[in-house]
């Protein structure tokens, strides 16, 4: 079986983009919603997912101004911003166009009309309130994608890349939410009630963020306590969006290529595999108060195994 | 005439470029008027080279280069000896009219030398039938050469003969188009031919490859014509090959991949001894 | 389903006085029973079916990337046992004239020597290929894929109106027509002895892989890409066969061979079915500026390292002007009469021709020998003074460039129209799909395209064309509930008597067989105008509606993308050329 590497990266970062769109769409909706109940302290809220995403100077440049409108419009529909929802869309569905005689006719379509419905939007969406409808609506529709990919898609070897893709995405986001959340912790101001009050919101909306909360509450019993949040997150092996869940599954993802080409690329299962092991055996305290691993270099162990991944398969000649 | 010809083409890229693939022709034809003692081509970094025949008859030299490279050099060193060129034979314009079917390709249009009345744009008097071919041909090299300014600002590689004629200004390959224009509307076939000429210093066109025609002319067969310099292509005039126009000679053409922007140098030195 | 067919077109259908021709009477049957409520219906779900298959088009320069089904009639065009015969006979012959020809010219051009075709028309062809001359190819096959296109005069012969030697396109909706059709129409086949067309991918690949140089190749179907408008074709083909579809870029050649790049590293490939034009196939060799292509894949079809299909260079056989000498073609290299006759052809670049051409521009269409898709015409009988003074200018500064012909009025055909509820009879020409191996194989039938805006004989798809099923009946005459066997020899109803071949399945036909016409029973004069004589098949001084040819590819051919400045594009040069684009000496270099 044959796999040009031209299609391999286009499924890989079908992927990493579609994550990619359901993940800002879900931060979006819930950062914006806890938003409409800080009033002043807007700005704490925004900053992280700003960060998040990058392109804070280019967005003052576009609109202006920073605040809850023009960081909405700037995640959501703006195509400028390469990490919007729409952007993600648009390049996910220009990587399927190339893949159209490949992939079932119905994961082309779901695409295809989500790039209609999604990529065309403007600001007029925030006027008449309709955020909350347009980011529901990618997300949906990112997993509506996925769910007929995992459903028709034949387990090959395009399959595991587009995995691949889709969980390196995942556990690069996760780790960048956890990354400018934690930062913003402030461990002195946690005496006083209400800023104590304002920090759990902010940290269940990061569990919300992650379609957590819920799962989080059933497993913790604890409260709302920032290192169990950041362990739930981080390390939980059930959880399908935590980061080890993702490091294992883009593990797996690999290793089912290499069964295609059996140790043609051990630099690439290692790297994955050194990922995975720093996860299973790491403690949250460890990453979050020692910074060892800190979550910056999980980040770039994450980035290490894409390069690895690029020059491998894609780069080649 | 002893020549040795080295001719060195240099690229230099600020970035690596790869799957490099060139097209030499510079390899000098083996023919009645002149001897190729020894040719060599050298490359830097190694390279595959292949060559073929083509169809005008040229020894082709493929290079390719697929690794990463920032560097690339394509010599060729070759050593003819050139033999005098006898003067013409007299032959009526009106024997053209008796030429056979094998003499077509140098008299049909072509795309850099297209169909139209060249002789009426460079003001060429037709000649008449009884005419002397050979005096006529030698007339029109000296026309050419009198009207036309060599300046090698005027034109670039793809200028149109049309716009080439509106001012006369330009380089050897623009004079030599003009010449086949108007002999191949007169019935005379001619062809473009690319080769090296040996200057001494006193000759245009020299320490650069060099264009000029060839006219057939019934009872001698072809002989070269030199627009630029108004003279018969004879000893100082080393032959590389001929085609309908530039582009079937073009000494060498290539594509590579990444590269950015890089820089050519070409350097050509003929030397000559009697 | 009736109306009245006159007399001033032939109607596939009805014979002049109105009766249904025999061939046809199971299909009238049918659609006698179904009645037009139930028709509609039906064409609604066959325009589902289309879509759900993804038989779709993108319309060029749509953004929001809508999809057009191709507009499909479900009236099939039915052609009896021996009427087919015939043309597989005359197709077979053409094209292995043509092949010889290219043979020969790629060689030593016999045919130019003895004067046969005048060598000006071939060297100054844009798609005479001279960096390919010399080339031996794989059995000696230049063209192994045609679509030759036919139209049938008013008398009912069919003429070709011109071969398609380079990427010719449409077989993919032959096959899905006839997909739908059995679909949605499985009634109308019963019992009707219609020969099955879905053998072609088949049978392509067995010839392309019979081309490889090595063993058991890899072959790949090369395409310009997802914008192309015959892109669905091309994923349709490398799909149906198993193999890889490729863009120029998934290739690179290496070590004198070309390889596909996988993620399992460098794979070779020894076969490309190419539908990428010349001109964009090697930027070292042809344009510089094409990113379609593969850079060195030239030097190593030379060196007989892969295979391309069809051949580097048909082109100058598929050129309008040498159109006019295939017939005798067909006389010098196979010594045989021309089966299929050209429709008449005048030819600029002669001298009384052109005469002829400018004196009676009002009366013929004119086509510009390189053009493809309709491009570059003029219709006479259509066109204003103006638009006619214009372009007999262009004739004039470049006639060897120009053609014409006088207009020949389509035969018809029965279509459903759904705003009136009505069959009404609509233009068709006839585009069948040869395979040329060691044996000539053609899909029984073809495309058949069928000019749906009503009173127009533009069949182009792009134009509002549409298409129909084709039908190869194994049997002239009408078929009965019980089978075809008895009527093996027809029935005596006018038909002629030549024998079909075989009975299911397609075969080659062997040549030098000799075929009288089905329909008129005219002896077909000389189409090819050579030396100043006109032999008309036609009276010419009637007005004829329009005729338009289709295209080489369905759509517009296939464009170059520009490339970036930097990677990941390529950078091309001559070597002054670079010059003048790159930094560096000011030095003359070259020979400038």
């Amino acid at each position: 079986m044959l796999l040009l590497s031209r299609l391999a990266e286009n499924l890989f970062w079908i992927g990493r983009y579609v994550e990619r769109a359901e993940n800002t769409a879900r931060l979006l909706n819930v950062n914006y919603s806890a938003s409409l109940e800080m009033a002043g302290r807007a700005r704490e809220s925004w900053r992280p997912l700003l960060e998040l995403t990058g392109g804070e100077a280019q967005l003052r440049a576009k609109y202006g101004r920073v605040d809850a409108r023009s960081i909405s419009a700037w995640l959501a529909f703006d195509r400028d911003n390469p990490s919007s929802i729409a952007s993600s869309v648009l390049h996910a569905r220009e990587n399927a166009r190339g893949l159209r005689d490949r992939i079932p006719s119905e994961m082309w379509e779901a695409l295809n009309r989500t790039y209609l419905n999604v990529c065309f939007q403007d600001e007029a969406v925030l006027a008449r309130d309709g955020l909350f409808e347009y980011c529901v609506e990618a997300r949906d529709a990112a997993q509506f994608f996925f769910g007929i990919a995992f459903a028709t898609l034949p387990r090959d070897e395009g399959w595991s890349f587009m995995r691949a893709g889709q969980m390196l995405e995942r556990g690069d986001n996760m780790l960048r939410v956890l990354q400018s959340r934690h930062r913003s912790v402030d461990t002195q101001a946690l005496a006083d009630p209400k800023q104590r009050a304002l920090q759990d919101l902010r940290w269940v909306s990061v569990l919300k963020g992650a379609s957590a909360y819920e799962a989080y509450r059933k497993r913790v019993h604890v409260g709302i306590d920032p290192i169990r949040i950041g362990e739930f997150l981080l390390l939980d092996e059930f959880f399908p969006r935590s980061v080890r869940y993702s490091a294992e599954n883009l593990h797996d993802a690999l290793a089912q290529i290499d069964r295609w080409h059996p140790g043609a690329h051990p630099e690439v299962l290692r790297l994955a595999r050194w990922l995975v092991a720093r996860l299973q055996y790491a403690r949250v305290a460890d990453i979050l108060d020692e910074d060892n691993p800190a979550l910056e270099e999980l980040l770039g162990d994450f980035n290490r195994v894409g390069a690895a991944i690029d020059a491998a398969f894609f780069q080649q000649e | 005439m002893r020549c040795e010809i080295r001719h060195t083409t240099e690229y230099r890229y600020p970035k690596p470029a790869w799957d490099s693939f060139n097209e030499v022709r510079l390899h000098p034809s083996s023919e009645a008027r002149q001897t190729v003692r020894s040719f060599h081509l050298h490359v830097e970094p190694e390279a595959a080279i292949t060559s073929h025949k083509d169809y005008f008859g040229a020894l082709v030299h493929h290079v390719h280069v697929h690794e990463a490279h920032t560097f690339l050099k394509i010599e060729a060193e070759a050593l003819v000896d050139t033999h005098p060129v006898p003067d013409p034979a007299p032959v009526p314009v009106a024997e053209l009219r008796g030429l056979r079917g094998g003499y077509t390709e140098f008299l049909v249009p072509s795309p850099r030398v297209p169909a139209g009345d060249w002789a009426e744009v460079f003001e060429v008097k037709r000649p008449a039938p009884g005419d002397d071919l050979p005096t006529f041909l030698m007339d029109l090299t000296t026309h050419l050469r009198r009207r036309f300014t060599y300046d090698t600002q005027a034109t670039a590689v793809h200028t149109p003969l049309a716009e080439f004629a509106r001012h006369g200004r330009g380089v050897c390959q623009d004079f030599t188009h003009a010449m086949l224009g108007v002999a191949r509307q007169l019935g005379i076939p001619a062809r473009y031919v690319s080769g090296y000429l040996y200057s001494g210093g006193s000759l245009l066109g020299a320490e650069a490859t060099h264009a000029w025609a060839e006219c057939f002319l019934p009872g001698t067969g072809w002989l070269g014509y030199d627009p630029t310099n108004d003279c018969l292509a004879r000893e100082r005039h080393v032959k590389i090959g001929h085609g309908r126009e530039y582009s079937d000679v073009s000494p060498v053409r290539g594509t590579y991949y990444g590269g950015g922007r890089g820089e050519l140098d070409v350097e050509v030195r003929v030397y000559g001894e009697q | 389903m009736r109306y009245e067919p006159g007399n001033r077109f032939f109607d596939e259908m009805f014979t002049q006085s109105g009766n249904v021709r025999p061939h046809y009477q199971g299909v009238q049957e049918y659609i006698g029973q179904q009645g037009v409520a139930e028709f509609e219906r039906r064409h609604r779900l066959l325009d589902l079916a289309f879509r759900n298959q993804g038989i779709t088009f993108t319309v060029y320069g749509d953004a929001l990337g809508t999809e057009r089904t191709f507009p499909f009639d479900p009236v099939p065009r039915v052609i009896p046992a021996g009427e087919w015969a015939h043309l597989e006979a005359g197709l077979t012959q053409r094209v292995r004239a043509l092949n010889a020809f290219l043979n020969d010219i790629y060689s030593d051009a016999q045919i130019l020597g003895d004067g046969v075709i005048p060598s000006e028309l071939v060297y100054t062809s844009a798609h005479f290929r001279r960096e390919v001359h010399g080339v031996k190819v794989s059995q000696g096959l230049y063209t192994h894929i045609v679509g030759t296109d036919l139209i049938r005069n008013e008398l009912g012969e069919y003429l070709v109106l011109e071969d398609n030697l380079r990427s010719p396109s449409g077989v993919s909706y032959l096959l899905a027509n006839r997909q739908a059709m059995t679909r949605i129409y499985p009634g109308m086949f019963e019992g009707q002895g219609v020969r099955p067309v879905g053998h072609y991918t088949t049978a392509l690949l067995a010839l392309l892989q019979s081309v490889s140089p090595r063993e058991n190749g890899t072959v790949v179907v090369l395409t310009p890409g997802m914008y192309n408008s015959a892109y669905f074709e091309h994923a349709y083909l490398a799909q149906q066969m198993g193999v890889e579809l490729v863009e120029g870029r998934d290739l690179f050649v290496d070590a004198g061979r070309v390889w596909m790049r996988t993620t399992g590293g460098r794979q070779q490939v020894d076969v490309i079915y190419r539908r990428v034009d010349d001109d964009f196939l090697d930027p070292l060799t042809f344009r510089p500026d094409s990113a379609l292509g593969v850079a060195g894949l030239v030097e190593v079809y030379r060196q007989g390292r892969v295979a391309i299909a069809n051949a580097i260079g048909t082109g100058v056989a598929d050129d309008k002007a040498v159109y006019a000498y295939v017939p005798d073609m067909i006389r010098y290299y196979l010594n045989e009469t021309p089966l299929l006759n050209n429709v008449p052809t005048y030819l600029g670049w002669n001298p009384d021709q052109l005469e002829y051409m400018l004196a009676n521009a009002g009366d013929l269409v004119f086509k510009a020998v390189g053009e493809a898709g309709g491009y570059g015409m003029l219709l006479g009988p259509y066109a204003t003074r103006e638009e006619v003074d214009t372009y007999l200018e262009k004739v004039r500064a470049n006639p060897r460039e120009f053609i014409a012909q006088p207009v020949v009025g389509l035969s018809r055909h029965p279509t459903f129209y759904p705003d009136t509820g009505e069959f009404e009879p609509a233009h068709v020409d006839l585009r069948p799909y040869i395979l040329c191996g060691q044996d000539v194989t053609i899909v029984p039938g073809g495309l058949t395209r069928v000019a749906l805006r009503r009173g127009s004989l533009v069949v182009n798809s792009s134009q509002g064309g549409g298409s129909k099923d084709t039908w190869v009946l194994d049997h002239d005459g009408p078929a009965t509930p019980q089978g075809m066997s008895q009527l093996w020899h027809g029935d005596g109803l006018g038909q002629s008597q030549t024998q079909s071949q075989y009975q299911g399945g397609f075969g080659s036909a062997p040549l030098g067989q000799g075929q009288s016409q089905t329909q008129g029973g005219q002896s077909q004069s000389q189409s090819q105008l050579g030396g100043g004589n006109q032999t008309q098949s036609q009276s010419q001084s009637r007005r004829y509606d329009r005729v338009q040819a289709d295209a080489q590819d369905w759509g517009t051919p296939p464009e170059a993308a520009s490339s970036p400045e930097d990677a990941p594009g390529q950078h091309s040069f001559q070597q002054e050329l670079a010059k003048d684009e790159l930094g560096g000496d000011s030095r003359a270099g070259e020979d400038r």
